[in-house]
């Protein structure tokens, strides 16, 4: 537990319950389009869903949050009445969260930036809904490309959004969660240019 | 955002729109009446309304145990969409006068009248039972989906619980 800071722990778990809170909101709402058009509810609110996970990574952004997160919610949902998959609840949820630190960790120094918090969204949503699709429904393989870009094309949305709700938060609470980078360099370089006071 | 980035993002959703736009109405839409794992309610309305489980999930779902008395009798909790809502809320048909037949892949089938759902809310078509999905009858099932019975309609309701439903058929009457 070292490695994570309780800050960390506090932003897995907020955004964790918000994510499942705001799901079963959400859900009746997309349901209100979906279902007139015969769309899979689930892949669409999947991407408001990995919204939150996607901005744990920018508030947490160590390695191992994002499937922390993953495995938060399922432990939860397993014991909740509503949404549990049973035992394969555990894969379907703490996947995406795996995909999304692997992503970060790819990204490496540039895992702030716009484009990773899309794919990252995209990427989450698409592991989901596929994993959901083959242990749970095992539906045809045409149906499933169908949700599947749905999953990402929601999921892309969803990622970003929450990069500019990170960005928003870290402006107003002062976090250095290295969004704006120009920022970032500025901040760096102060401690050379300004006058060593007492020596 | 700079203006390269913008234009990645711009693409890439543009790409994924055209081609959910492309299935949906190639692969998605057509018609999946009587096909395993899809509810098609069709007849008296417009347009068939085509439903697989994810989009029935989404309904208002009915939770309750249930006796199935027949060879063998079975009591288990179904989980599944109330006959009455689908047929007035989804379907948007209230001719009290009319009748529903709900048909199997097999072509079994069981005639409900509207008076008979409208005075229970719990006929229902069921894809879970004790909280797992009803296999299919090629996994050795009863499902996806099960016409549910409850004794206050027919005793002896497990005859008319009809396995691997698929349709359900508006009728006018009179």
């Amino acid at each position: 537990m070292k490695r994570y800071s309780t800050f960390d722990l506090i932003i897995i778990a907020i955004m964790a319950a918000l994510g499942l809170g705001t799901k079963q909101i959400i859900r009746p709402l997309v349901s209100l389009i979906t279902v007139p058009l015969g769309i899979p509810g689930g892949a669409v609110v999947g991407g408001f869903y990995m919204l939150w996970l996607v901005l744990t990574k920018r508030l947490a952004p160590k390695f191992g949050t994002g499937f922390l997160f993953g495995l938060t919610q399922a432990l939860v949902v397993m014991i909740l009445p509503f949404g549990s998959h049973g035992i394969f609840t555990l894969i379907t949820y703490s996947m995406p969260g795996l995909a999304v630190d692997l992503i970060d960790l790819a990204f490496g120094k540039k895992a702030n930036g716009v484009i990773c918090s899309m794919i990252e969204g995209a990427i989450a949503n698409f592991v989901g809904s596929l994993l959901v699709l083959i242990l749970i429904f095992r539906l045809a393989l045409e149906p499933s490309i169908f949700i599947t870009l749905i999953a990402l094309l929601t999921g892309n949305i969803g990622g970003i959004i929450s990069y500019y709700i990170a960005k928003q938060l870290a402006n107003t609470l002062s976090l250095d969660l290295s969004i704006d980078e120009k920022k970032k360099n500025k901040k760096e370089e102060l401690p050379i240019d300004t006058p060593q006071i007492g020596q | 955002m700079n203006k390269k980035t913008l234009a990645i993002i711009l693409a890439v959703n543009l790409i994924l729109v055209s081609a959910i736009v492309t299935l949906y109405f190639t692969i998605w839409k057509p018609s999946r009446v009587g096909e395993e794992g899809y509810l098609t309610i069709t007849g008296e309305i417009g347009n068939n309304i085509v439903f697989n489980v994810t989009q029935l999930e989404v309904l208002p779902n009915i939770t309750q145990e249930y006796f199935l008395q027949g060879n063998p009798n079975i009591l288990a909790n179904y989980t599944g969409v109330s006959i009455y809502y689908l047929i007035t809320e989804i379907a948007n048909y209230t001719n009290p006068n009319s009748s529903f037949k709900v048909k199997a892949t097999d072509n079994y089938q069981y005639t409900l009248t509207m008076t008979q759902i409208n005075n229970t809310r719990d006929i229902i078509i069921a894809y879970m039972k004790n909280g797992e999905y009803l296999k299919s009858g090629s996994e050795g099932g009863n499902g996806p989906l099960r016409l549910i019975i409850p004794q206050s309609i027919e005793q002896y309701n497990g005859q008319f619980c009809v396995k691997y439903v698929v349709l359900i058929e508006i009728i006018q009457g009179d």
